[in-house]
């Protein structure tokens, strides 16, 4: 029996189909079965993210109104075998699925696969109702500015209004060296608000934006900084304890080499 | 002002007729019927409607559209186009190949060409019996399906299924040719995931012992 996970943040654009892309590639690394859904209906995304496009005949909608089985609508990675893509619809909006309808499939994939991903669409409304009904556990995303950790907070909230208990959250994007100026928000803030434990920390790396465009997930055997915060993540999720990155170390590393050439104090 | 251009209300003798201009969502027309028929809600209760076209709008969204007035206001459906859709069905179940010996041509010339100015974007369908030409770009997530040949006078990066109703012998053609999907009939290609050098030419996708050959033209 495997377990249903929503990927989700309020605020958009802060990496929830990254993460989503990404975890469940990670995941598939470590031999699990996987199912990644997309949520959004109507603004898909995470099939390019993933490569995967031009593989769709049928989506969500067309298993939920009964038009093809559920097998049929399964697209397998490219990559890994045992990762496979339920897409959404684009022709449609949020409507056309119910929660129920939802859980239904959510719990019919859980017989299958060791992890059902769900990527949430932005927002409250009747997509987030949709995307968190027959979760078990949920995955809240974050960026480090007072506007996404606002609605972070405010997810958190109706996640728990909504049964989903304990959270567990991933702060993305986040800048190293402006963290150590003072410019943005460190993480030990991030934590006092939001009061949630910390699943992992994905620092801004520009391999997000080529990986994104090729639909090749950064956590697919790249050496990016990201990829491998993904990965880590992804081990975190299995229940394996993995010491967080220390994000300090590569910089000090660069620093002190400066040092020995002299290009720095 | 704009707004109540893009739905027409008419009388007819047969009852109601609404027509939808706009390249709308669902929701957004229903808004938009929904502030008519609030100005004068007496009136339309229980209207009969003799015919509803919206041509941006695929076959389930208006199937859809017509049941909610019928939920909600108590219209009765009467329409042309619920005939024309009957007659679709049926002809679905008839074998293909039926249809493409013996009149093949006449259906195109019942149907027609249905043209459309301007970019096809993410999301939107344009379904059609008969040919179908674009004269614009199709954007990736954007979908033609036509029971005849498909042109597009401009970049088709979307999905093109032409032939939905058994005609084998359809075609695709495009100024330039890169679909996400291209469906002829029951077959269906994608496009390869390397991006290869593509052609920048006209090209034409037709069937060739069930595989989809594209040739420049």
């Amino acid at each position: 029996m495997g377990e249903v996970l929503v990927i989700t943040s309020g605020k958009g654009g802060v990496g929830k189909t990254t993460t989503t892309a990404n975890l469940g590639t990670g995941l598939a690394q470590l031999g699990k079965k996987v199912v990644v859904i997309d949520a959004d209906i109507g603004l898909r995304n995470l099939d390019v993210v993933l490569g995967l496009e031009n593989r769709i005949v049928y989506d969500l909608v067309d298993v939920v109104e009964g038009t093809c089985r559920l097998k049929q609508a399964l697209i397998k990675d490219k990559r890994y075998p045992e990762l496979f893509l339920l897409p959404a619809a684009q022709t449609r909006d949020k409507n056309a699925v119910s929660p129920e309808q939802m859980k239904a499939l959510n719990d019919e994939l859980k017989e299958i696969f060791d992890y059902v991903l769900v990527d949430c669409p932005a927002g409250i409304e009747q997509g987030f109702r949709n995307a968190i009904s027959g979760a078990d556990k949920a995955v809240v995303v974050t960026t480090p500015e007072i506007s996404a950790v606002r609605d972070a907070d405010r997810i958190i909230g109706l996640l728990e209004a909504a049964e989903l208990r304990n959270p567990k959250l991933i702060i993305n994007r986040l800048k190293i060296d402006m963290v150590r100026r003072g410019d943005m928000m460190n993480i030990e803030d991030m934590l006092d608000i939001l009061a949630i434990d910390l699943l992992g920390v994905v620092p801004d790396d520009q391999a997000i934006v080529i990986s994104t465009n090729r639909g090749e997930p950064v956590a697919d055997g790249s050496m990016s900084q990201a990829g491998q915060a993904f990965r880590n993540i992804a081990r975190r999720i299995t229940g394996e304890e993995v010491p967080f990155l220390d994000l300090d170390l590569q910089d000090n590393l660069v620093h002190r080499l400066k040092k020995i050439l002299g290009f720095a104090k | 002002m704009e707004e109540n251009k893009s739905v027409e209300f008419k009388g007819t003798g047969q009852g109601l007729a609404i027509r939808v201009h706009l390249y709308h969502e669902n929701q957004q027309i229903k808004d938009i019927i929904q502030q008519r028929i609030n100005e004068n809600p007496s009136f339309y209760k229980g209207a009969t409607v003799a015919d509803l076209t919206c041509e941006s709008l695929s076959e389930t969204s208006k199937k859809e559209l017509e049941q909610w007035l019928a939920d909600e206001y108590g219209m009765i459906i009467n329409s042309k186009s619920n005939g024309a859709r009957i007659k679709q069905d049926e002809e679905k179940n008839i074998l293909p190949r039926q249809i493409l010996k013996n009149d093949s041509f006449e259906e195109n010339k019942e149907y027609g060409t249905k043209f459309v100015e301007g970019t096809l974007r993410s999301g939107q369908i344009i379904e059609h019996p008969g040919d179908v030409v674009i004269i614009g770009d199709v954007n990736p997530g954007a979908e033609i399906s036509a029971g005849g040949n498909i042109v597009v006078m401009g970049i088709l990066r979307g999905i093109a299924h032409a032939g939905i109703h058994g005609k084998t012998d359809a075609f695709v053609a495009a100024s330039v040719l890169q679909p996400t999907q291209l469906r002829i009939h029951q077959t269906i290609t994608r496009s390869p995931d390397d991006v290869l050098d593509r052609s920048k030419n006209p090209e034409i996708a037709k069937l060739k012992d069930q595989i989809i050959c594209v040739e420049p033209f």
